[in-house]
C-alpha cells in the first residue's frame, strides 16, 4: 500500500492515540493476543461459533458486517498504532494480508453453499449443484477466461513488484544474525511449532506426517457424501478436523510468527513496541524432572534424586508416549470413536487415529507449556531424542 | 490391333496394413512382412524386377483383407506368358462355390467353406482382439484364396477397425498371427542360453554372479557418490587457533571477539574456569546473541536461552551449548573446534574442556 496514505492515516490516528481509552483498549488486546490465552479463549471458541453457527453468520448480510467489523480492527488499527503499522506495511508481511482476505472470502463462499444445501437437503429439494448448469464451452469461454486471469495476475504482480520495494538485508554476517531471525511467511507455521518441540520432531516427522496424511486422506476417506457439493450436516467430523488442522494449527501459527514474534522470539502484543533487551522469563522444565523432584504446580512427586539410567530417568515420558500413539487410538475405537471405527475398518481407523493423536499432539504440548512449562516429554540427549 | 496385357512397374503399399503374412506368402520376392507393417523388398523397387512377377503381386493383391497394396501397371504388346496363367490358379482354388478345385490347397490346410466359423465369429463381437492375441496357438497355412476376404467383408459391420478384420483372418484360418514380440524374444533367449538344458548347479552359479555385479555396481556408484556429500574446498578457518594469551580474558564474562572469525566465544566463568563455547544453537543450529545486560545466551530463531557457561533453560534448545578442546602453548591459549565436549554425556570435567586460571 501506498506509503503515504497510510502515513497520514497515522498522523491522523495520533490524535486518537494519546486518548487515555485507546490506551487502555491497545494494552488489552496486547495482553490477550499472547497465545496462551488467545488460542484457547479466543480462536478456539472462534472455531467452533463458524462450524456451529454457520446458517447464521453465513448470510450476506451478516457475514458483510463481520468482514467490514474485521477489515476496521485489522486496518483501522494502522491508525492508532505506529509499531502495528510498521508491522503491516512491511513488504514481507503484504502476503500475509492478502492471504487473510482471501482464506475469509473462500471460507464464506464453502461455508455459504454449505448452509444452503443442508437447508435444502433437510426440505428434500435438489443441491445448488444440480440446479446450476456448470457447463461451458473451452473455446471460447475458458480460453478467454483463462486469458484474462493471465493478465490480471501479470499485471498485479507488475504493479506489487514496481509499488513495494523488495526487503533486500545487509550482508550475511555469522557474527550478528538478524533478530528475530525468520523464516519465509509461508514456513513460519512451521517455526512456531519448533518452539514447542525437537527439531527432528517439529523440522522432520510432523511436517512429513502432514505431507503423508494429505496423501492419504483419499484412501483414508472413502465416505461419498460432499464429494461435488458442498455440505457440513453430512461431514462434520471430517471439515472440522480439516479446519482444526489448517486453520488454527497452520494460518493462526502463521499469523503469530509472522505479526507477534519479535526480538530474541518473544511474544509481542499487535501494538506493542519491538524491545530487545524485554525480558520473558521462559524457564522450561522436563517431565522427568517433574516425575522425580516434584518440581511442579500440584505438588506431587517422587522427590528423589533424577536416576542415572537415561531410561529410568524418562519412564514416565515413555509411558505416556506409548500411551499416547499406541493406546489411545484403541482406546477411541472402543469408546467415543466406535462408530467411525465400525464403519472404517481397522486398518482404515487406525491410519487415521494414528495421524489424529500426533496432530493433538501440537495443541496438548502448546497447552502443558503454557500451563505446567514443560520442556520435554521424553528428554535423551544422550542419543539426540526428545519428544 | 495387336494383342497386349498388361506388368507391374511400381508397387507400394498404402497405410492400414494389419501385418497378417498374406502377401509376403503369396509373393515373397516383393514383400516382407515386418513388426508394423509390410514393406516392398528394396529389390522390388524395380520395374524390371516386378514385372516378371505380375501375377503373383496381382494375387497378393486381391487376397490383401485390407487391400493396401497398390500397384501401377503399363500395357506390353504380345501375348501373356502361358506360365502366368498357371501360376494364377490357386487363386481360384479357394472359391466358396466350388470347393472341389481347391483340392491342392486342401491337403495343406483346411479351406474356409459355409457359414464362418463359431470361432472367429466370437472374435469379431469383441471386435478389439488382436490377431495373436485372440489365437496364439493357430498356425494354419494361409490361403491365397479370396473368397474368406469377401465373406469377412460381408459378416462384419462397414468400417470395421483393422484390428477386427485381422482377428476374423486368423479366427477363419485365413491368415497366420506372427507371434507376439514378446514370445520371439522368449524363443530366441531360450535357443541362444538354451536356459531349457542348464541344470539347477548352472542356473545358481549364473544368478550368483549376476546378483554379484549388480551388488558390486552399486556398491561401487555408492562410494563414488557418497564422496559428493564431502566438500572439496572449505573456507573455514583451520579447527585449531590462538586465541590470544590468558591475560587477554581477565575477568569473568563473555569474549566475543572470536565469534565473528572461528564461531567461538571464550568465557571466563566465576570459579576461574576459561572455556571456549560453541556458537552453534543446539536446538537448530541458529547462531545466538550474547545479551551482556541479561547475562544470557539468546537465539533469535525459536528463542532458546542459555546462562553464561553454555547450560540452556529456556525455550526448545534440547541441551547446553558444546564446548571446545583448550590448551595452553606457553602464555598462549589454544582452542581445538575439532574435539567437542558435551555436558550431558558428563564431559565438561575432563581434561581440556577447561583451563584453570
Amino acid at each position: 500500500m501506498p506509503t503515504s496514505i497510510t502515513t497520514l492515516a497515522s498522523e491522523a490516528g495520533h490524535a486518537l492515540v494519546s486518548s487515555p481509552a485507546i490506551d487502555k483498549f491497545m494494552h488489552v488486546v496486547n495482553y490477550v493476543s499472547q497465545p496462551q490465552i488467545s488460542l484457547p479463549f479466543f480462536f478456539l471458541p472462534l472455531f467452533i461459533l463458524m462450524l456451529v453457527l454457520y446458517k447464521q453468520w453465513t448470510r450476506p448480510a451478516v457475514s458483510t458486517l463481520l468482514f467490514v467489523l474485521f477489515c476496521l480492527g485489522y486496518f483501522g488499527s494502522m491508525a492508532i498504532s505506529t509499531d502495528y503499522l510498521s508491522i503491516i506495511q512491511k513488504p514481507d508481511n503484504v502476503p500475509i494480508t492478502i492471504m487473510l482476505i482471501g482464506l475469509l472470502v473462500c471460507l464464506w463462499m464453502a461455508f455459504r453453499q454449505a448452509a444452503v444445501n443442508d437447508e435444502r437437503i433437510a426440505q428434500g429439494k435438489p443441491l445448488i449443484e444440480e440446479t446450476r448448469d456448470d457447463k461451458v464451452l473451452c473455446w471460447p469461454d475458458l480460453v478467454y477466461t483463462e486469458l484474462i486471469c493471465l493478465l490480471l495476475a501479470t499485471s498485479i504482480l507488475i504493479l506489487w513488484s514496481y509499488g513495494l520495494r523488495a526487503p533486500l538485508e545487509s550482508p550475511a554476517n555469522p557474527a550478528g544474525p538478524p533478530n528475530p531471525s525468520k523464516a519465509p511467511w509461508y514456513f513460519l507455521g512451521l517455526q512456531e511449532m519448533l518452539v514447542y518441540f525437537d527439531p527432528w520432531m517439529a523440522g522432520v516427522l510432523l511436517p512429513g506426517l502432514i505431507v503423508v496424511g494429505l496423501i492419504a486422506m483419499p484412501f483414508i476417506d472413502t465416505n461419498p457424501k460432499g464429494n461435488g457439493y458442498y455440505t457440513l450436516k453430512q461431514r462434520p467430523f471430517a471439515i472440522a478436523v480439516w479446519l482444526f488442522g489448517f486453520l488454527i494449527l497452520w494460518v493462526v501459527l502463521i499469523v503469530f510468527g509472522t505479526f507477534l514474534r519479535g526480538p530474541n522470539w518473544n511474544f509481542f502484543g499487535p501494538y506493542e513496541y519491538w524491545d530487545s533487551h524485554r525480558q520473558v522469563p521462559l524457564t522450561n522444565v522436563n517431565l522427568s524432572d517433574f516425575f522425580w523432584n516434584g518440581k511442579n504446580l500440584l505438588g506431587f512427586g517422587l522427590n528423589k534424586p533424577l536416576p542415572t539410567n537415561p531410561f529410568l530417568r524418562e519412564i514416565a515420558g515413555i509411558v505416556f508416549t506409548i500411551f499416547w500413539v499406541f493406546i489411545l487410538p484403541v482406546l477411541l475405537a472402543r469408546t467415543v470413536l466406535r462408530k467411525l471405527f465400525i464403519e472404517m475398518g481397522s486398518a482404515r481407523f487406525y491410519t487415521m487415529a494414528v495421524l489424529f493423536v500426533f496432530m493433538g499432539m501440537l495443541p496438548l504440548k502448546m497447552v502443558l507449556r503454557w500451563v505446567f512449562t514443560l520442556k520435554y516429554f521424553v528428554y535423551l540427549p544422550e542419543f539426540n531424542l526428545n519428544l | 490391333m495387336a494383342e497386349t496385357h498388361k506388368e507391374i512397374v511400381k508397387v507400394w503399399i498404402a497405410p492400414g496394413c494389419i501385418v497378417c503374412d498374406a502377401c509376403e506368402t503369396d509373393c515373397p520376392e516383393v514383400f516382407e512382412v515386418q513388426e508394423e507393417t509390410c514393406i516392398i523388398r528394396p529389390p522390388a523397387l524395380k520395374a524390371d524386377f516386378t514385372k516378371p512377377l505380375t501375377p503373383s503381386i496381382i494375387v497378393a493383391a486381391e487376397g490383401c483383407p485390407v487391400e493396401v497394396i497398390k500397384f501401377e501397371t503399363i500395357d506390353v504388346e504380345g501375348p501373356e506368358p502361358a506360365a502366368w496363367k498357371e501360376s494364377k490358379e490357386p487363386a481360384a482354388a479357394g472359391a466358396p462355390a466350388g470347393g472341389g478345385g481347391g483340392a491342392a490347397a486342401k491337403k495343406a490346410a483346411p479351406v474356409y467353406d459355409g457359414p464362418p466359423d463359431p470361432k472367429w465369429a466370437g472374435l469379431l463381437r469383441t471386435a478389439a482382439t488382436r490377431p495373436h492375441a485372440a489365437t496364439p496357438n493357430a498356425a494354419t497355412v494361409i490361403l491365397p484364396a479370396k473368397a474368406p476376404a469377401e465373406a469377412i467383408a460381408t459378416a462384419l459391420p462397414h468400417g470395421a477397425p483393422p484390428d477386427a478384420i485381422g482377428a476374423a483372418m486368423v479366427g477363419s484360418g485365413y491368415a497366420r498371427p506372427r507371434p507376439s514380440i514378446a514370445d520371439r524374444i522368449r524363443s530366441k533367449g531360450a535357443s541362444l542360453a538354451g536356459a531349457a538344458d542348464m541344470t539347477r548347479r548352472e542356473f545358481s552359479i549364473a544368478l550368483a554372479i549376476g546378483w554379484s555385479c549388480v551388488a558390486a555396481f552399486v556398491g561401487l556408484f555408492g562410494a563414488a557418490f557418497q564422496t559428493f556429500f564431502v566438500p572439496k574446498v572449505t573456507k573455514e578457518p583451520p579447527s585449531t587457533f590462538r586465541a590470544g594469551k590468558v591475560t587477554d580474558f581477565p575477568d569473568v564474562g563473555v569474549y566475543e571477539q572470536f565469534k565473528g572469525t572461528n564461531g567461538v566465544w571464550i568465557v571466563r566463568l566465576p570459579g576461574s574456569q576459561l572455556v571456549a563455547i560453541s556458537d552453534i544453537c543446539t536446538h537448530l543450529g541458529c547462531i545466538p546473541n550474547w545479551l551482556q545486560a541479561d547475562q544470557k545466551f539468546k537465539c533469535p530463531c525459536h528463542g532458546s536461552g542459555y546462562h553464561m557457561n553454555g547450560v540452556n533453560f529456556e525455550g526448545p534448545a534440547p541441551r547446553p551449548l558444546e564446548r571446545f578442546k583448550v590448551s595452553l602453548d606457553g602464555e598462549f591459549l589454544v582452542v581445538d573446534k575439532s574435539i567437542k565436549y558435551r555436558q550431558e554425556l558428563q564431559q565438561w570435567n575432563l581434561p581440556g574442556a577447561f583451563i584453570a586460571v
